[in-house]
């Protein structure tokens, strides 16, 4: 795997090189600017990029549109490293398409897994945000009120889809291919952890992330099934500082 | 506490691979940092404070990489006083970082050498 590695800082540029090379056997080439960037992707063809966003001249936003504005480049897989300070920017650079959101700095086995997994959603054809394609939520809960919650917590960056009930559910998940899955309550028939199951033995390689929808004290259920667990809320905005972090482990955004 | 010993620790297993990879990092933060201090200080006579929030950036960045997590926190400070447009926060984190830079240095020197 070729990785691109777009950093005005040296050092951070030399150490996730470093990192990539050592845990993920990447081939690693470098870029100093958003301008560098452009011009590397186009010669050297990468197979993902790590975007940093906060640069001079031609910052990160501003290669992710040129990006998404040219057909060849246009699904490059592009996981954006950003600190706390750019936070207000991941709601445009998610609209641009991007695969994943990493706060900066990727250390310690935190970061090590972040980055594993933001490259396996990279590989896959319609993983969260790959290239340029939708990102996809699917929420299934048989209260209506919150799946408007859901929406309108979500609608500005994503594609919010919604099921009454299990069996819908699992209808419009082999449909739609959802990124993320919110799966609540009140589902009937095939309820919250069988509807999950259902998901998880979905063999497509770009399996989506389950999450559980449930009050914010409940454990999560043993095993694999789910991601983890959003809190239930009322309140879109609420929701939706859960959803970015539990998620997409973005921070809170003000 | 100057330096994360889990980063340091994971640095070196980085350098086990790579032999030349820790002198590397620490000659060019060395340059780095020390250049960025000087263009901190000129900004802010200069009283540039998008200059100021991109070496506060950059100095939290490579900071942060390297487990430097005071120098980290002062580079965090120095963006987030630039930003909001607070000039004597700015001029505090930076005289700050003068101030410890050279310690800090040292410990890098010390702790990131490739037989440490």
């Amino acid at each position: 795997m070729r990785v691109l590695v777009v950093d005005d800082d040296r050092v951070t540029r030399l150490a996730v090189g470093a990192l990539l090379r050592r845990h993920f056997g990447a081939e690693v080439l470098e870029a100093a600017n958003g301008a560098d960037a452009l011009t590397t992707t186009t010669r050297e063809k990468p197979d993902v990029m790590l975007l940093d966003l906060f640069m001079p001249m031609l910052d990160g936003v501003g290669v992710l549109r040129a990006l998404r504005a040219e057909p060849a480049h246009a699904k490059l897989p592009v996981i954006v490293m950003t600190s706390s300070a750019e936070r207000h920017l991941i709601g445009e650079v998610i609209a641009l398409g991007i695969t994943d959101v990493l706060i900066k700095p990727l250390v310690g086995q935190q970061g090590k897994q972040r980055l594993e997994a933001a490259l396996e959603r990279a590989r896959g054809p319609h993983g969260l945000g790959s290239g340029a394609a939708p990102r996809r939520v699917l929420v299934v809960d048989g209260d209506p009120a919150f799946r408007r919650v859901v929406e309108q917590a979500l609608r500005a960056d994503f594609e919010v889809r919604e099921a009454a009930t299990g069996v819908e559910g699992l209808q419009m998940f082999l449909e739609a291919r959802p990124a993320v899955v919110c799966i609540g309550a009140g589902l009937g028939l095939l309820q919250e952890d069988r509807l999950a199951g259902k998901i998880r033995q979905d063999g497509a390689e770009d399996r989506a992330r389950v999450f559980l929808c449930a009050n914010r004290d409940t454990p999560l259920p043993a095993g694999d099934l789910y991601a983890g667990i959003i809190p239930r809320s009322d309140d879109a905005i609420s929701f939706r500082r859960d959803f970015l972090k539990i998620a997409l482990g973005q921070a809170a955004e003000n | 506490m100057l330096i994360d010993e889990a980063r340091l620790h994971e640095l070196r297993a980085l350098g086990r691979d790579d032999p030349a990879l820790l002198g590397s990092l620490v000659s060019i933060f060395i340059e780095d940092t020390t250049e960025r201090l000087a263009a901190a200080q000129a900004a802010l006579a200069a009283v540039d404070l998008s200059r100021l929030r991109a070496l506060g950036h950059a100095l939290a960045g490579s900071g942060g990489i390297l487990g430097l997590t005071r120098l980290a926190a002062l580079g965090s400070a120095l963006e987030r006083g630039a930003l909001a447009g607070d000039l004597d926060t700015a001029r505090g984190v930076v005289d700050d970082i003068a101030r410890e830079l050279p310690d800090i240095i040292e410990v890098v020197r010390v702790e990131m050498r490739a037989d440490a």
